[in-house]
C-alpha cells in the first residue's frame, strides 16, 4: 500500500498533502489547475523534496522527514505518465519503452520482449519502428502508457494523462489508459482536473484545493457529504456506462441495463455518458415536451447542494437532478415520492 | 512615421558602412597575406629544405598538442558543461570561474602556469622530484592549450544541453535512469551537432593559441615550437616560412569554421 502525508513548497505556494492508495485501486487526485495536485504527484515520485512528512509504499520508506530519508526517483519502484509524454524525441517508441528496463539493466532481449508485451497492452505495436518525435498526440500518450507499463511498477503516477489531448483523441486514449491501469494491478494515483474523468477510473478520491486536502472519500461519500461547493459542484453528477448505437437521424442510443437515453452526435460501442443534475427537469406527471429522454421513480435522497437541493430518484438507472428550493417547495418533494425526470439528448456528455 | 523611416534609414546607411568597414580590414588582412606570396611568382612557393623542416616541425607539434588537448576537452570539459547545465546553488560562480580563462589575456594564463608548475613552485618541486619538468615540455604546450581553449567548448557544450526539456530528465529519473545513464542516452544524444562544433571551434582556438603556449612553453623547435609560435620567430628572418604557416592556418581556421557552421545549421534544422 502506498501511503504519504506530508507539505511541500513550491516559491510562495505551499502544499498539504494526504493520500493512500491500495494495490490495484485507483485514487484520482482532483482539483482546479493551481491546487497543487501536480505538485503532490511530484513528490511521490521523487521529483520534489517535500519539506516533511513521510512517504511509504508497502515497507519501503521514500521519504521521511525525520530520519532524513529520502529515496532518489530512480531508486523508487514507481512509474510516472506526463501530461505531454515526455517521449525522448531522438529515440524510436520501442527504444522509449525499453528505456526504463535498459536503465536497470535488464538485457537487450528482455528488455525488448517486455517492452513489445506493454506496446500490446496499448495497442501499439504497429508504432514500435517510429520516431517518437514523430508521433500524434494520442500516439504519444499511449507510447507513455507503454513506457510506464513495461516497469511493472508497483506505484503508478497520472499527470493529467488525457487533459493535453485534443477531445477527438481522447476515447482511444481513454481506453489505453484503462488497459495499462488493468494490466499494472498497481497503486494507482490519478491527477486530473476533470472530475468527470475521475470518475470513470477512480475507485476514491482526494480533492484538493488552494493546496489542502479538503475531502478524501469514494463517490458516494462526495455526493452525499460535499465538504465544498467544488466538490457539490462535480460529485452529483450523473454517471452511467453502456453500448452506444447510432440511429438514422444523427443521433444514438446507449442503453443502460434495461433503459436506455438518447444522445445527439453519432456513437457506438462502450461509451460513457454524463448528465450535468442541473440539466435535469422535475415534474410530479409524464408530459409531452422536446427532451427526448425521462426517467421515473421514487425520491430516494434529498441533500441540500449549493443554495438549492440535489434530489434523487430509485428509477432504473438512478438519475439525480438539482432543483430551486422553489421548485423543490412547489412539488411537494418528499421521499418516496414518484417524479418523473426529463432531460434533453443535447445535455448528455458522452465520453 | 517620417521619424522612424528616417532612423531605419540612418541606421541602415550606418550598418552598411560598419559591415563595409570589416569587411574591408578582413579582405585587407588576407590579400596581404595572399599577396605577399604570388608577387614573388609561383617559384617563392617553394621554400628550402631548412624552411620546409621548420614547417613540418611546427606542423608536427600543433597536431600532436592540439589532438591531444581536443580529447583532454571533450573528456574533462563534457562532465562540467554537464554539471553546468543543472541548477544549483553557486553555479554562477563557478561558470565565472570556468569561463575565466576567455576574457585573460594568454599570457597571463601562461604565466600563471609557469608560476605554478615551475622550479621554485612547491608543485613544481614536488614533480621534480617525481622527475617530472612539466613547463617547456609537450605536456605545458597541451596544458597551455586546454585552459585557453576548454571553456570555448564548456560554454557552448552547457548552452546545448540547456536545450533538453527538463521534463525529459525528470522522465528519466522516473525510469529509473541514473544521472550518468540518463547524461548518455537522453542529454548528450541530441547536443552532439553542437557538440562537434563547440569542439572545432575549440580546436582552433588551440591551433592558434600563441601567448600562453610560449610563456609556459617556449620556443624549442621540434618539441614545444608549434605554427603560431613558429610564424612569431620566423618572421624575423624568413619571412616566407611564416607566411606559407600563416596561410595553413588560415585554411584550416576557415574549413574547421565553415564545417561548425554546417554542423550547427543541421542542428537548428534537425
Amino acid at each position: 500500500m502506498l501511503s504519504a502525508e506530508f507539505r511541500a513548497q513550491r516559491g510562495t505556494f505551499e502544499l498539504d498533502f494526504a493520500i493512500e492508495v491500495e494495490p490495484s485501486e485507483t485514487v484520482a487526485v482532483i482539483g482546479r489547475s493551481g491546487a497543487g495536485k501536480t505538485t503532490a504527484l511530484r513528490c511521490l515520485a521523487g521529483l520534489v523534496r517535500p519539506l516533511q512528512g513521510t512517504i511509504q509504499n508497502g515497507d519501503r520508506i521514500w521519504y521521511d522527514s525525520a530520519t532524513r530519508t529520502f529515496v532518489p526517483s530512480h531508486m523508487r519502484d514507481c512509474a510516472m505518465v506526463f501530461a505531454r509524454g515526455a517521449l525522448f524525441g531522438h529515440m524510436t517508441a520501442l527504444e522509449n519503452v525499453e528505456f526504463g528496463l535498459r536503465a536497470q539493466g535488464f538485457g537487450a532481449k528482455q528488455s525488448r520482449e517486455r517492452a513489445l508485451e506493454a506496446l500490446d497492452i496499448v495497442h501499439a505495436g504497429s508504432l514500435s519502428t517510429l520516431r517518437a518525435a514523430g508521433l500524434s498526440g494520442g500516439e504519444v500518450q499511449r507510447i507513455g502508457l507503454a513506457r510506464a507499463a513495461a516497469l511493472r511498477p508497483s506505484v503508478l503516477l497520472l499527470d493529467e494523462p488525457l487533459s493535453a489531448l485534443d477531445i477527438r483523441l481522447r476515447p482511444m486514449v481513454r481506453d489505453a489508459l484503462r488497459d495499462t491501469i488493468a494490466a499494472t494491478k498497481a497503486a494507482t494515483v490519478l491527477v486530473v482536473h476533470d472530475p468527470a474523468e475521475a470518475m470513470l477510473f477512480a475507485q476514491r478520491f482526494v480533492v484538493v484545493e488552494d493546496g489542502v486536502v479538503v475531502q478524501a472519500g469514494d463517490a458516494k461519500t462526495l455526493r452525499e457529504r460535499p465538504a465544498t461547493s467544488y466538490i457539490a459542484s462535480f460529485a452529483g453528477t450523473n454517471l452511467y456506462r453502456g453500448r452506444a448505437k447510432k440511429l438514422r437521424d444523427g443521433s444514438s442510443r446507449v442503453d443502460i441495463g434495461n433503459a436506455s437515453l438518447i444522445v445527439q452526435g453519432e456513437y457506438t460501442g462502450d461509451v460513457s455518458v454524463l448528465l450535468d443534475p442541473d440539466a435535469v427537469t422535475l415534474s410530479a406527471a409524464s408530459s409531452e415536451t422536446s427532451a427526448r429522454n425521462s426517467f421515473f421513480g421514487p425520491v430516494q435522497a434529498i441533500v441540500a447542494d449549493r443554495g438549492a437541493f440535489r434530489v434523487t430518484l430509485a428509477s432504473s438507472p438512478p438519475i439525480s437532478a438539482r432543483v430551486t428550493a422553489h421548485s423543490f417547495e412547489a412539488l411537494g418533494i418528499q421521499h418516496g415520492k414518484t417524479l418523473y425526470a426529463t432531460f434533453k439528448a443535447l445535455e448528455v456528455r458522452v465520453l | 512615421m517620417t521619424g522612424a523611416r528616417l532612423r531605419d534609414g540612418t541606421l541602415a546607411g550606418l550598418s552598411i558602412v560598419g559591415a563595409g568597414l570589416f569587411f574591408a580590414l578582413v579582405a585587407v588582412a588576407l590579400v596581404g597575406l595572399i599577396a605577399h606570396r604570388a608577387s614573388g611568382g609561383w617559384s617563392s612557393w617553394m621554400l628550402d629544405a631548412a624552411g620546409w623542416a621548420v614547417v613540418r616541425q611546427a606542423l608536427v607539434v600543433s597536431l600532436e598538442s592540439t589532438l591531444t588537448c581536443a580529447l583532454i576537452i571533450v573528456l574533462t570539459g563534457t562532465p562540467v558543461a554537464l554539471l553546468l547545465a543543472r541548477k544549483f546553488r553557486g553555479r554562477e560562480l563557478l561558470e565565472a570561474f570556468v569561463s575565466l580563462p576567455v576574457v585573460l589575456p594568454p599570457v597571463v594564463a601562461g604565466l600563471a602556469l609557469l608560476l605554478a608548475f615551475g622550479r621554485r613552485s612547491l608543485l613544481g618541486q614536488a614533480l621534480g622530484a617525481m622527475g617530472i619538468h612539466i613547463p617547456f615540455s609537450l605536456i605545458a604546450v597541451v596544458m597551455a592549450q586546454t585552459l585557453v581553449a576548454a571553456p570555448l567548448y564548456i560554454i557552448a557544450a552547457r548552452n546545448a544541453f540547456e536545450q533538453t526539456n527538463p521534463e525529459l530528465i525528470d522522465a528519466a529519473a522516473t525510469l529509473r535512469a541514473s544521472f550518468i545513464y540518463t547524461a548518455l542516452r537522453v542529454i548528450i544524444p541530441p547536443a552532439l551537432p553542437a557538440l562537434g562544433a563547440a569542439l572545432a571551434l575549440a580546436w582552433a582556438r588551440a591551433l592558434g593559441e600563441f601567448g600562453a603556449t610560449l610563456m609556459f612553453a617556449g620556443n624549442l623547435p621540434g618539441v614545444t615550437q608549434t605554427l603560431p609560435i613558429a610564424i612569431f620567430f620566423t618572421s624575423q628572418e624568413n619571412l616566407d616560412v611564416a607566411v606559407t604557416i600563416s596561410l595553413i592556418l588560415l585554411l584550416v581556421s576557415f574549413v574547421v569554421l565553415a564545417a561548425a557552421r554546417l554542423l550547427q545549421a543541421r542542428m537548428t534544422v534537425g
